[in-house]
């Protein structure tokens, strides 16, 4: 079955801003560019551009200071990475399983075409 | 704030003279009974198929379609509008599709406006005609429409106008114009201003815009924000048959269907635009039913 949907614009750019934090482009500690700047760098509505930073901010990956800005949490980066694990496991994952059930792919040949995989990176 | 009471609108069919509906013998109707609030701090963008009332209802809200005083169907900020008052005047900024213009330099004239909007930025207007690569040694008179549509939007943006109205606003611009405009578009918003846009080129801007506007043979089928939009809609693509039953609306696409269905998760969608025009022509009651429901 095929099934796409896209995520709407302000979960989009939380995710980007997320990618940008795991890059280095921001790391932890430091300022982000203010909500209109990032808006006009990106083209982007105002208001579409403050719910991602509040939205990043209740998942503990960015923090506002009172009149300074929004900074990127201490544990961003863990953060982040827990919270894609955990999409990675409630909804990639198992789409990966059901088309590798409905295609016949055993357990036993998914585990060894992941050792192979691991040991080849 | 823009509020529009009941507003409904006719032309006098034999000479093309509007007025306000009287008789429906006498007139075409344009717009019937339409009511709408412009709030500060959004970008509305207004869409509708040719004929819809869209330019009609952007001449009102601007002043260029007058009304008796008593039948004034427009508010700017609490009070009926009245654009021979310059303080009403100088909260609006209209930029019309056809642009007729007299033969007259673009500085001279940005120097013109800048006697009837007190905030008008001589400064900025040079900066964005600069941002556009607008040479602006030029006669107004003597433009393409692409570049008067350049050179009016550098006075919109530097107008300090806190409502812009624009009608077709890309029309005649090239692709790096295109992206100026969106840029100017960003930054151009504060809480105390708001810009409608109304376009058939909805894609290229839907990133800017907080609410949508659909309007339907005279009258406005649709009015709620992109947040609203995306909590009470889904938009996905499948092959799903099952899927397609339930759906409010589909279209057939490369991977079976594109589809309006209830959004029943957590997670938003992004709008797809094309799709929610036409499932709002066509099924316009049923989605606004849901608006009301949640």
């Amino acid at each position: 079955m095929i099934f796409k949907e896209k995520l709407s614009i302000y979960l989009q750019i939380a995710e980007r801003i997320s990618d940008e934090i795991l890059a280095g482009a921001y790391s932890p500690g430091s300022r982000v560019p203010s909500v209109r700047e990032y808006a006009v760098m990106i083209e982007v509505n105002l208001n579409t551009v403050m719910r991602s930073y509040d939205t990043l901010q209740s998942w503990g990956i960015l923090e506002m200071k009172r009149g300074l800005g929004y900074f990127v949490a201490d544990n961003a980066v863990q953060t982040i990475l827990a919270r894609r694990r955990e999409a990675f496991i409630s909804t990639q994952a198992s789409e990966f399983f059901e088309t590798a059930r409905t295609l016949g792919v055993t357990p036993d040949e998914l585990a060894d075409m992941y050792k192979t995989f691991i040991r080849q990176k | 704030m823009i509020e529009i009471k009941n507003l409904s609108l006719g032309f006098v069919k034999s000479n093309g003279i509007h007025s306000t509906r009287v008789n429906l013998e006498a007139v075409k109707p344009v717009l019937e009974n339409l009511s709408l609030t412009i709030e500060p701090g959004h970008v509305y963008g207004l869409i509708g198929r040719n004929g819809a009332g869209k330019t009609s209802l952007m001449n009102c809200i601007t002043g260029i379609l007058t009304f008796k005083r008593k039948h004034q169907p427009i508010y700017l900020d609490g009070v009926k509008l009245n654009v021979n008052n310059p303080n009403d005047h100088a909260k609006l900024f209209y930029v019309t599709d056809t642009i007729s213009s007299i033969h007259i330099l673009a500085d001279a004239f940005a120097n013109t406006l800048a006697c009837f909007y007190p905030n008008f930025s001589v400064e900025s207007y040079k900066e964005y005609m600069e941002m556009f690569s607008m040479d602006r040694n030029v006669f107004l008179d003597e433009l393409s429409l692409g570049e008067k549509k350049i050179v009016f939007l550098s006075y919109a943006f530097a107008s300090g106008a806190p409502y812009i109205i624009m009608d077709e606003p890309t029309n005649g611009l090239d692709i790096t114009s295109r992206k100026v405009f969106r840029k100017l578009i960003a930054s151009y918003m504060t809480p105390d201003r708001a810009i409608v846009i109304s376009t058939h080129h909805i894609n290229e801007i839907s990133s800017l815009l907080d609410h949508i506007l659909i309007l339907d043979k005279r009258h406005l089928v649709f009015d709620h924000s992109v947040m609203e939009t995306g909590s009470v809609l889904s938009f996905i693509e499948s092959d799903d048959e099952d899927l397609r039953q339930q759906a409010l609306y589909s279209m057939t696409s490369a991977y079976g269907n594109r589809m309006i269905l209830p959004n029943t998760s957590d997670t938003d969608s992004e709008i797809d635009y094309e799709l929610l025009f036409e499932a709002v022509l066509e099924n316009g009651k049923a989605i606004n039913e849901l608006f009301e429901n949640k």
